[in-house]
């Protein structure tokens, strides 16, 4: 009993300050009273039945309190709307910018692949391996519980069964080994997915199709199971659809089709060659889930073993000899698999950027509540002396933050989903299209939310705190002597306000490095309009053609097209020009004959093309000739396919540029030389001058004539076709036409002008600049805007000693000089650091990374950004300070000397 | 409050959170105020808060008083005829 007494005061106790003024005696002294009657007549229960209803006054009678807290917030908003509209853009730009990374790129980062029950259990090599490695791998029980096989970004060519007339469409897909679907614990939402038990070599070709692709495609037809489709010109059933937001392992790259490897080799060209069986082959990508217990950690050197093993055990496997670890291994239930060791790194460098944006939104709006609780101080000190508690009126400052920074909540969310809207018009520029765009959904909003009222609480105490530590008497008094800490040369908020400026203009001239240098670097120089030249891709083998077939297409093709109008220039090439390679897809080759140790091995990047391609470009050769007909006929024989072993004794003829002539053969002529990687000897014909690539990137290029192999097995582009003529004939129906007569139900796709396809080419780096320019505008504006509040913060604090001046004789450009050089100091001060720093960090980003070497070193040289962004920055900021200065000259000295 | 218990024949009882809570309220809607008559100083306590109706709270009070008899009477009238429902809505009324 005595207990119960005891939580029933401890509980009256924590009423709210102004309840417990009224009526807390009362409550205690009634308590008691009845105390003793309640627990004779109910006993416990009665005593509960007291207990419970004081515990649930006492939070409503706080929400009541917070209830008129917010409608006095909300009426003293109204009041300052100026203050109201600035602290809620600087608040929405924040978390909006937040919730915009966290949506896009967080998302695609670190969350499961959807619908896929075993997400947190896969695991995938980096390497791609071949399928007897996966069946190995099968074996390994202990290890996993499923590995299945499958390829990505595969090009397929669809018709509808019934719909003969319609051009087949092409599609991306991927091939899987039967048992993906539960490796991966992906069940249909429709008709059933790929099994091993179902489907076997030999069967009746079966293939899934997406949610994706039965709602665009098939319009959610309910009879989709079971219709027949051609998928590269042969038939292929549909037995099932996968559940919706699947979109294949790597969910990067949507996946719409699903065809299983057991499929036969004119269904999907990659089959060809009988790639099941051979053993290099590494075309595949394995994913496996993990045997419970095992982690990736033990599963990996594992792993390693049995790979380095079955290396050892074939003669002819390149790799055999290398040293080092073999296999890495990636959780794969994320859309992007990231190794290990590169999740933390991302991991903090995504929460360092959201938290750097939200620490410059709220360092802010601390410092505009500061500012706001000084001009306040008289209105504090009245409610403190007419009894508020102190904590009574930080709660109420408090409620006027939460309610800022919710309304900023939403302005956040507005804006992230206008940013979200721009992120889904982008266009990537790889042929295969990339699945980027995320959509907002709850969790972005709940983050919103919840780093707003964080945000909310966090900015308004301090500043509460600061604000009602007034000294009630000579606040009130008209003579208002309170003691303002003075001005600090070196306080905390000057500090502040130079590491804001400094950073923005850090932001600002990196920002402009980058826009001005992509926009010189990256406008590759073409030695004609490259709105004259066109690109096509065609891609037979897909149209159903056999290998053979398709090589003689491609025989005939170029003779078809020059005859169709002389007045052009026609080429064949595997990828389209200027097309941005990655280093990691570089071969090793070493020199014959050389002086110098003839194992010194150096990597080039390859690229095929066809005859008179250089001619089509009006590239001269700088020594030597260029590809002709002859080449890629004579080369038709030549296997340069994996499946060989032993390496080819004909020498293919190969062209370079400058950069790997200079790479390979140091300052001799490179024409007659030989070179060779592991499967074959290459013969220098020609040199050309270097090209560079849409990223303004100059790499050292082996180019090799087009082979049956290229035409076999086209990549995701096709072969592509570059037609140029003069500016006024109509090249491209020429064109069109002539594929035609040779086959009229060719798929032509991929139809664009060379400065269409430059363009897009350059939109990943376009949308960076816009990005960073985004971030670095959201810098300058949050810099101004604090800027703004110290300054008129100070404006307040020297009230009296301006009025002074004033008085006195001090014009009113005096006083306005006297104001605005505090706010020049931190200007300067913080500009010259942020240019330092600039500086430092443009050289760093070019040590790190060659993606920015070319863009950075354009920039820094460039004296419009480096004068003009600090100019830009400064005009900014004064105009910041002036605003509130401007104020301080209307001070009028017969009033705030009257204070007296 | 014991008062309450008494005429209400200990069916409802004021819990004293409740009870002030409820008061706040009724001033802050300006329905009653604190009064300054006190009782004979025998019968006082000098701790003791002594409120009363305002004439808003007279108002609202007489006009609740009639809505809620105008309801019973409508309830009445309809239930009249049939016997039988008129027990089963007495039964709810009492348990309401």
């Amino acid at each position: 009993m005595n207990f119960a007494w005891r939580i029933y005061r401890r509980l009256a106790e924590a009423f709210p300050h102004e309840f417990k003024l009224a009526y807390g005696t009362e409550v205690t002294q009634l308590g008691q009273d009845v105390f003793e009657d309640i627990a004779r007549r109910h006993g416990i229960t009665g005593l509960f039945r007291l207990i419970a209803d004081i515990a649930i006054r006492v939070p409503i009678e706080y929400l009541t309190e917070m209830r008129g807290d917010m409608r006095y917030a909300l009426r003293a908003l109204i009041k300052s709307p100026g203050f109201a509209l600035v602290a809620i853009i600087s608040m929405g730009l924040g978390i909006g910018l937040t919730t915009d990374v966290y949506s896009s790129k967080w998302a695609m980062l670190f969350r499961d692949l959807p619908s896929a029950a075993n997400a947190k259990k896969l695991v995938m090599p980096m390497q791609p391996v071949s399928y007897y490695y996966v069946e190995q791998f099968r074996e390994q029980k202990t290890l996993f519980t499923g590995v299945a096989a499958f390829q990505n970004g595969v090009p397929f060519n669809i018709t509808f069964q019934g719909d003969i007339n319609s051009r087949p469409e092409r599609i991306f897909g991927q091939l899987v080994s039967p048992d993906y679907f539960s490796v991966v614990g992906v069940r249909p939402q429709r008709g059933r997915v790929l099994s091993a038990a179902i489907d076997k070599p030999g069967d009746a070709p079966a293939v899934v199709i997406s949610d994706r692709f039965w709602r665009n495609r098939l319009n959610s037809s309910p009879d989709a199971v079971g219709q027949i489709l051609r998928v590269n010109g042969q038939i292929a059933t549909i037995v099932g659809i996968t559940p919706k937001d699947f979109n294949g392992a790597l969910g990067i790259i949507p996946a719409e089709l699903f065809v299983p490897i057991t499929a036969p080799a004119a269904l999907a060209p990659e089959l060809a060659n009988d790639v099941l069986h051979q053993r290099n082959a590494r075309q595949f990508l394995a994913i496996m889930c993990l045997a419970p217990g095992v982690t990736i950690d033990s599963a990996e050197p594992a792993l390693d073993a049995i790979t380095r093993n079955l290396d050892e055990q074939d003669s002819s496997s390149p790799s055999r000899s290398d040293k080092g670890k073999r296999v890495t291994l990636l959780p794969a239930g994320t859309r992007v698999p990231i190794p290990r060791e590169l999740r933390p790194v991302l991991f903090a460098f995504f929460f360092a950027l959201m938290g750097l944006v939200m620490t410059l939104a709220c360092t802010n709006l601390a410092n505009m509540l500061i500012a706001r609780g000084a001009n306040r101080r008289k209105e504090l000190a009245i409610r403190l002396a007419v009894g508020a508690s102190r904590f009574r009126l930080i709660r109420q400052m408090m409620a006027e933050g939460i309610l800022l920074s919710m309304l900023g909540g939403v302005a956040g969310l507005a804006l992230a989903f206008g940013l979200s809207v721009l992120n889904s018009r982008f266009v990537p520029p790889m042929g295969v299209p990339m699945d980027e765009n995320f959509s907002l959904d709850w969790r972005a909003a709940a983050l919103a939310f919840s780093l707003a009222l964080v945000c909310g609480i966090g900015f308004s105490l301090a500043p509460a705190l600061q604000a009602t530590r007034a000294e009630v008497i000579p606040a009130l008094k008209e003579g208002s002597t309170l003691r303002l800490p003075g001005y600090r040369r070196f306080g905390l908020r000057n500090l502040l306000m130079v590491a804001q400026v400094a950073g923005s203009l850090m932001l600002l001239l990196i920002t402009g490095f980058l826009v001005i240098g992509i926009s010189k670097s990256s406008s590759v120089q073409t030695k004609f309009d490259p709105n004259t030249m066109y690109l096509l891709s065609i891609d037979p083998v897909r149209d159903g053609y056999a290998p053979e077939k398709a090589q003689a297409f491609f025989d005939k093709l170029p003779e078809r097209l020059k005859t169709a109008g002389p007045d052009r220039s026609i080429a064949l090439a595997a990828h389209a020009p200027f097309t941005i390679k990655d280093d990691d897809d570089a071969v090793q080759l070493t020199v014959e004959e050389s002086a110098e140790s003839s194992r010194v091995q150096k990597s080039v990047i390859e690229e095929s093309v066809g005859a008179g391609y250089f001619a089509t470009l009006s590239e001269p050769m700088l020594a030597g000739r260029e590809f002709d007909e002859r080449d890629q006929q004579s080369q038709a024989g030549s296997q340069r396919d994996s499946s060989t072993t032993s390496p080819s004794l004909v020498a293919m003829p190969v062209v370079m540029n400058e950069a790997a002539e200079l790479r390979l053969f140091g300052n001799e002529n490179a024409v007659g030389k030989r070179l060779r990687d592991g499967k074959q000897s290459f013969e220098v014909v020609g040199v050309v001058r270097d090209l560079k690539n849409g990223m303004g990137i100059t790499q050292s290029v082996l180019y090799l004539p087009l082979t049956s192999r290229d035409f076999a097995r086209p990549s995701a582009e096709g072969i592509i076709i570059l037609v140029r003529s003069d500016a006024g004939t109509d090249a491209l129906s020429a064109t069109r036409s002539a594929i035609a007569s040779i086959d009229p139900n060719l798929t032509i796709f991929n139809v664009q002008t060379l400065s269409d396809y430059l363009d897009r080419s350059r939109s990943s780096m376009r949308f960076a600049a816009q990005t960073y320019g985004g971030i670095g505008v959201f810098g300058l504006i949050l810099a101004a805007i604090g800027l703004a509040g110290v300054t008129a913060y100070a404006v307040a604090q020297r009230r009296k000693e301006i009025a002074i001046r004033t008085a006195l004789g001090a014009s009113k450009a005096q006083v306005l000089r006297l104001v605005l050089r505090e706010g020049a100091t931190l200007v300067t001060v913080g500009s010259v650091l942020g240019f330092l720093g600039a500086i430092g960090i443009a050289k760093v980003l070019s040590a790190l990374t060659n993606l920015f070497v070319e863009a950075l070193s354009v920039g820094t040289n460039d004296a419009r950004l480096l004068i003009g962004a600090p100019v830009l920055l400064a005009t900014v900021a004064m105009l910041a300070c002036y605003i509130p200065a401007r104020r301080s000259t209307q001070i009028d000295p017969l009033r705030a000397l009257r204070e007296e | 409050m014991q008062d309450v218990l008494n005429r209400t024949a200990g069916k409802v009882r004021l819990w004293p959170a409740t009870l002030y809570g409820s008061i706040k309220r009724l001033i802050e809607a300006e329905l009653i105020e604190e009064s300054d008559e006190r009782p004979a100083p025998e019968l006082d306590d000098a701790r003791r808060r002594y409120y009363r109706l305002t004439t808003l709270g007279r108002e609202v009070l007489d006009g609740e008083c009639e809505r809620l008899q105008e309801l019973v009477r409508a309830i009445q009238v309809n239930q009249a005829p049939s016997k039988q429902d008129h027990h089963v809505n007495q039964d709810d009324m009492v348990t309401e």
